[in-house]
């Protein structure tokens, strides 16, 4: 599989690690349910048969943590953008 | 060939010499000496592309080399470059143009630099290497690895390719490079 | 001989030397060993896998079931290859398998006679009980009675290689669909490969007579060759079979040296390619498909396509006096060469009622003999010696020792279904053609199921130009040559259910038509089923015979039609690959690179003996003379650290460098404790979490500057570490300015510990009042430079619990520090100490390392419960307050030694408390680290045990099911020497 990374282009997969669902953002750890939030936060993925927002960090090339938007029953990339930058779109 | 690998040294760099076929095709590799740091970016890479212009460099934020052999600099990353001098004093040059805009990181006593070229050269990389090189035009870079060994590689120019990587895996890419180059030859000035 | 007088595409002047069982034989260049052993008259060439029935060839190419053979010998002997594919060459040696004591006369070929006993599935039924008899008997008695090959029992002394390829368009087998699509594409600019398996382009031109252009069908091949070669952007691979497609990439193979006796000299023997194409057309061909009747294995039976091309491409008649046995027009086209080559063809039978007048006639004008209407229903003859036929009620025997058999072509869709595509059923073809295509690719020809010469032409050329321009090129299909087609009618037709004998289906692995009925009486419905049941397809040549007449014979049982039943996978690769092309030069010691540590050559020079710490080479220890065993030189090496001053390189952790306004804010979210008040000049030991609240890693962290700090990481966690704060700073708080850099290539760091060690450093650094005890303290930091200018990093820290001091130089500089230490402190007997004694040194002292940071404990177990700020957020904060990380029930951290001195521990025993049983519910704890200490002159251990330290003082068990040990041992304090530290502060 090929991932477009922003900044080094057309790269195979093996370039880069999975992280899993982009969606999950680190939770306040002064709210009054820090901790349930947290769980969800650590422990609860989601997987889906489809359309995917998931992280990958190019460790082999520029060492950018990129948002892939991905059919994981295709592997057809529609979109890669730097991670931090998709969590404030 | 098996034989080829066994009979290279694992525990230190490939001695300079020729190693396999003795061919007019051969590749050529050496070792340059230069002096290195990593320069990175604070939050404004506008503000160190501006700086670097002091410089006479037109500092590009991609997979490029930017500048000549005095202070080159070579996108490794968003706002991070790869700068190498064949002049000493690198670090102090780098910090007075770019402090606090971007900080200055020392490589050059870890980093290896060595420049390829030769006429079967594009075959030798093809197995090291999972890029299309043919589309590399002059200076363009990248960061990737090459027999499970992390560098940074560059187009010099049309016929030379240079690679930079850490110093533990310098014998390590030797030993690859020449099994790679051995149906052609290997003349490796070390 | 059975070579004909003229014709063929072998080289006549070179004659080939070779041996079969030993016995010499002559071929020529361009002959596979096939056609070769065809040539020579042999055609008994193996026994079958089950039953050790004689077998000879059947096909032509990747597809051969029964020709396999032991190429060459010694540590290139190779099991189970095809003599179709095998090109021949001077010298080749092959030895037929799965006989004995010899092809001729094989003991175990009366397996055959207890068929009746080895249905479908036997294996399973068969040897079931005792189970304890299956490993012990049954299975090494199937092994050695069913195995088909040998490998070589040494190493594979030949070399592979891997390499990467980009193109355009990649275009699959140069047949006339292929090359009419690579020169589509080439004429276009596109970047062009064309793979071909075999190793002539050409593919089934070079087995038929029809005019091309009115030329022989060859000279279309040579001239566009020639003009493919004449284009700069089209690159020719023969030998070369793409085996798989995956995402984004295909895979093929190379064979650069099968064809030779050895490869060449630095050159390979096979590449794996990875081709990264923008588009593809797939133009592999089809396979001819063999009838399903009685005695149809005998050697002499064989496919009618091969036959062609053993007459056409290799001039080989593969027998004096051959019939031939199909139900469709395209095999009459095999008798009509075979005949107007001069080999004599005394029957073709049909099981057509009726076949096209224009055919009929063709073979009247060549006086052949036509039975329509007709089937084979047995075969005699260890090697053929006569068939038996039935048409309208009469039956004939007739003496014959060749039958050329199809039952239609199918189209090679294989590389169609790697994404899970599923071909199609189409009922006019009786095949499968392609369904739904991986992205990007194409199909052409008789591939796609366009049989017609025309088609393949016409196809190839659209399907070439088609991919070029979505490739971004400008490409029009080139005109398609003037030609005509051969007639290629057909009626279904799979089995002869009245036959006498064995009708088999898969010859591989020995499947008849009778187990496909087993298995539909006994439920094994499905193809998936019936395919693990019987085994049909499952062998080296995955079912490219047998999957169609065996899904035929499944679907008729069932009462559907093979539309409904539909077909198992294909999954990759489209023929055997050699294990060796997948691990390239990746092997032995070069199976991934090995880092060198800056003072590796020091080491050797000190005859050190080096263990690998993930890809690190690390010297574990230097044995000196007179040394027996490894312990007595740890144990010295670790007096010399405690007692007077040791050396070692300590470059292997991970460095990484923080700059930028932020960095403290930074590392007081990264780590348990605070560093942001630590004062510039100092190094703070920090814990680091996962955000699950259990430990991640541990190190120093050292402020070198207001805004310059130092983070070392463990050895082993280095990359993660790494690619943790890159996630944090990117991701979580891209608002922090922190500029982080790996610098663990750039700084070779060397450990000088033990009470001499400061005067040992005052000899090597240029300012030794930088050292002294008031300027650098334990915990400081400091920047200065040593060996007169050579800019240095000295920080005070201890992993051995002596006085010590990691001086971190330019890596490049290492060496010379190094050496300059031992020479200068040659008079002080200074020792250099290897990893071995490291470890026993930290143990002594109590300190953590990777056993004991797993991944399942938290900074509470491990005893830094009271480290960790409750005044921030940190990673892991929140996590690690759930009830279940603060019980104090956990196991914490402790050490152990054993009751009686004697006794010697061992990392992995499990601890049970005095007279309790050794069950799960029982167990308390376990030892992560243990060694016997050459200080305190005894075993000791690190370890974790519920309660943690308010045990100590507790005697329990370390039992240990895997030695057999159970050793009564004492709770303690994990620092077992210097508890207060107060050798650190000399
Ligand atoms: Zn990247």
């Amino acid at each position: 599989m090929l991932i477009p990374c922003p900044y080094c282009g057309v790269r195979d997969a093996q370039e880069f690690s999975y992280r899993g669902d982009a969606m999950p953002v680190r939770p306040d750890p002064a709210a009054p349910d820090a901790e349930e939030k947290f769980h969800d936060y650590v422990y609860l993925r989601d997987n889906p048969a489809g359309a995917f927002k998931e992280i990958w960090h190019h460790s082999a090339g520029c060492r950018r943590w990129v948002e892939v938007e991905r059919d994981t029953l295709t592997h057809e990339i529609k979109a890669t953008r730097f991670s931090a930058e998709g969590r404030r779109a | 060939m098996a034989d080829f690998l066994a009979a290279l040294p694992l525990g230190k760099p490939l001695p300079a010499g020729l190693y396999g076929a003795q061919n007019f095709e051969r590749v050529a590799l050496c070792r340059l000496p230069v002096d290195a740091c990593a320069l990175v970016a604070g939050r404004d890479v506008a503000a160190v592309i501006e700086k670097a212009k002091v410089l006479g460099v037109d500092l590009c934020d991609g997979p490029r080399r930017s500048g000549g052999d005095d202070c080159a600099l070579i996108g490794t990353g968003p706002g991070r470059w790869l700068v190498l001098s064949s002049a000493s004093g690198l670090a102090a040059r780098l910090e007075a143009a770019f402090a606090p805009e971007a900080s200055t990181f020392e490589q050059g006593g870890g980093l290896v630099v060595l420049e390829a070229s030769g006429p079967t050269l594009p075959a030798v990389l093809a197995k090291l290497v999972p890029l299309d090189l043919a589309t590399f035009a002059d200076d363009d870079a990248a960061t990737v690895t090459a027999a499970h060994i992390n560098l940074t590689l560059w187009r010099h120019d049309a016929t030379h390719w240079r690679f930079a990587l850490g110093r533990s895996y310098f014998a390590a890419f030797l030993r690859a490079f020449a099994c790679a180059a051995a149906e052609y030859g290997l003349d490796w000035a070390g | 001989m059975s070579r004909l007088d003229k014709g063929g595409l072998i080289d006549r002047a070179q004659t080939r030397r070779f041996t079969f069982d030993g016995e010499y034989f002559e071929g020529f260049q361009g002959d596979t060993l096939a056609s070769a052993l065809l040539a020579n008259n042999v055609k008994l060439v193996g026994r079958s896998f089950k039953y050790h029935r004689p077998r000879g060839i059947v096909g032509g190419a990747t597809e051969e079931p029964n020709g396999l053979v032991e190429l060459r010998s010694g540590a290139r002997r190779e099991p189970n290859t095809r003599m179709t594919t095998t090109e021949l060459y001077d010298g080749l040696e092959a030895f037929s398998q799965n006989r004995w004591p010899s092809l001729d006369f094989d003991v175990l070929a009366i397996n055959g006679l207890l068929s009746p006993f080895f249905g479908a599935a036997f294996y399973y039924k068969t040897f079931m009980w005792p189970k304890a008899a299956w490993e012990k008997f049954y299975e090494p008695a199937i092994r050695r009675a069913a195995g088909l090959g040998r490998a070589a029992l040494e190493a594979d002394p030949d070399a592979y290689e891997k390499s990467n390829a980009f193109c355009d368009v990649l275009v699959i087998g140069s047949g006339p669909a292929g090359l009419s699509a690579a020169l589509a594409a080439g004429r276009s600019g596109a970047r062009v490969i064309l793979a071909e398996e075999d190793f002539e382009f050409g593919g089934r031109l070079l087995s038929e007579r029809t005019p091309i252009n009115d030329a022989a069908p060859t000279e279309f091949v040579a001239k566009t060759l020639a003009e493919l070669r004449a284009l700069p952007n089209v690159r020719l691979m023969r030998r070369t079979s793409v085996v798989a497609i995956y995402d984004d990439c295909y895979a093929a193979v190379e064979r650069v040296g099968d064809h030779l006796r050895t490869p060449e000299k630095y050159k390979p023997r096979q590449i794996l390619w990875r081709i990264a194409a923008k588009r593809a057309v797939l133009a592999a061909g089809a396979l001819d498909r063999p009838i399903v009747f009685g005695g149809n294995d005998r050697p002499g039976v064989m496919l009618a396509a091969p036959v062609q091309s053993y007459v056409n491409r290799f001039a080989v008649a593969p027998a004096q006096r051959m019939a031939v046995f199909a139900n469709n027009d395209a095999a009459w086209t095999t008798a009509f060469d075979a005949h107007d080559s001069g080999a004599e063809i005394a029957m073709l039978i049909d099981t057509r009622d009726a076949v096209a007048p224009a055919l009929a006639e063709a073979a009247q004008k060549r006086n052949l003999r036509v039975i329509l209407g007709g089937e084979v229903f047995a075969t005699k003859g260890k090697c053929l010696e006569s068939i038996e036929i039935r048409a309208n009620g009469h039956t004939e025997r007739l003496a014959v020792d060749g039958l050329a058999m199809s039952s239609g072509f199918s189209p090679n869709v294989a590389l169609t279904c790697h994404h899970g595509g599923k071909p199609v059923w189409d009922e006019s073809l009786a095949a499968f053609v392609p369904g739904k295509c991986p992205p990007g690719l194409h199909v052409a020809g008789a591939a796609a199921g366009a049989y017609a010469l025309s088609d393949c032409l016409a196809q190839g050329a659209a399907k070439g130009a088609l991919a070029a321009t979505e490739a971004g090129f400008q490409a029009t299909a080139p005109d398609t040559p003037k030609t005509h087609d051969t007639p290629r009618a057909l009626k279904t037709f799979w089995h002869v259910e009245a036959s006498k004998g064995m009708a088999f289906v898969d010859f591989q692995n020995d499947v008849c038509a009778k187990d496909i009925v087993l298995a539909h009486q006994e439920g094994f419905v499905s193809v998936e089923h019936l395919k693990r049941y019987t085994t049909m397809g499952m062998a080296t040549d995955q079912g490219k015979l047998s999957n169609v007449p065996g899904l035929a014979i499944m679907a008729k049982q069932r009462g559907k039609t093979i539309a409904e039943t539909g077909t198992t996978m294909f999954r990759p690769p489209w023929s055997p690959v050699t294990l060796g092309a997948f691990a390239g030069h990746h092997r032995g010691k070069d199976f991934r690179p090995a880092r060198l540590t800056p003072t590796h050559a020091l080491a050797e020079e000190l005859g050190a003996v080096f263990t690998e710490a993930g890809p690190w080479l690390r010297a574990a220890y230097f044995p000196r003379q007179g040394e027996t065993d490894w312990k007595q030189s740890v144990d010295r090496e670790v007096r010399a650290v405690r007692e007077n001053v040791g050396v070692i390189d300590v470059s292997t952790f991970g460095k990484i460098e923080l700059q930028g306004p932020d960095v403290g804010k930074f590392l007081d979210r990264i780590y348990i404790n605070t560093f942001s008040t630590l004062p510039v000049g100092k190094a703070r030991y920090g814990v680091m979490l996962r955000e699950d609240g259990f430990v991640m890693d541990d190190g120093t962290t050292a402020r070198l500057s207001e805004d310059r700090w130092i983070m070392t990481t463990t050895t082993a966690n280095a990359a993660k570490v790494s690619q943790h704060l890159d996630f944090c700073l990117q991701v979580l708080w891209p608002d922090l300015d922190v500029r982080a850099v790996s610098v663990s290539e750039q700084w070779g760091q060397i450990a000088v510990a033990g009470p001499r060690s400061r005067g040992l450093i005052a000899q090597i650094v240029d300012d030794p009042a930088a050292i002294s005890n008031d300027s650098l303290p334990y915990m400081g930091a400091v920047e200065t430079s040593v060996l007169g200018g050579v800019k240095a990093r000295i920080f005070r820290l201890s992993f051995s619990g002596e006085l010590g001091f990691e001086i971190a130089v330019p890596a490049h500089e290492a060496e010379q520090l190094a050496r300059k230490l031992l020479e200068t402190g040659a008079e002080w007997d200074v020792t250099f100490y290897g990893l071995e004694a490291l470890a026993v040194m930290r143990i002594e002292k109590g300190h953590v390392s990777g056993p004991e940071l797993n991944g399942q404990t938290s900074a509470a177990d491990l005893g830094f419960g009271r480290m960790a700020s409750t005044k921030k957020d940190y990673i892991g904060a929140v996590m690690a307050r759930r009830p279940a990380l603060t019980d104090p029930e956990r196991m914490g951290f402790v050490g152990f030694k054993p009751v009686n001195p004697k006794e010697v521990l061992r990392a992995g025993a499990h601890v049970l408390a005095q007279g309790a049983a050794a069950t799960t519910a029982n167990d308390l704890g376990y030892l992560t680290s243990a060694t016997v200490s050459p200080t305190l002159g005894g075993a000791i251990a690190l370890g974790f045990i519920k309660g943690g330290a308010a045990r100590i003082g507790e005697i329990v068990r370390a039992w240990d099911g895997v030695r057999g040990t159970d050793i009564p041992v004492e709770i303690c304090a994990p620092a077992f020497y210097d508890p207060k530290g107060e050798r650190l502060h000399g």
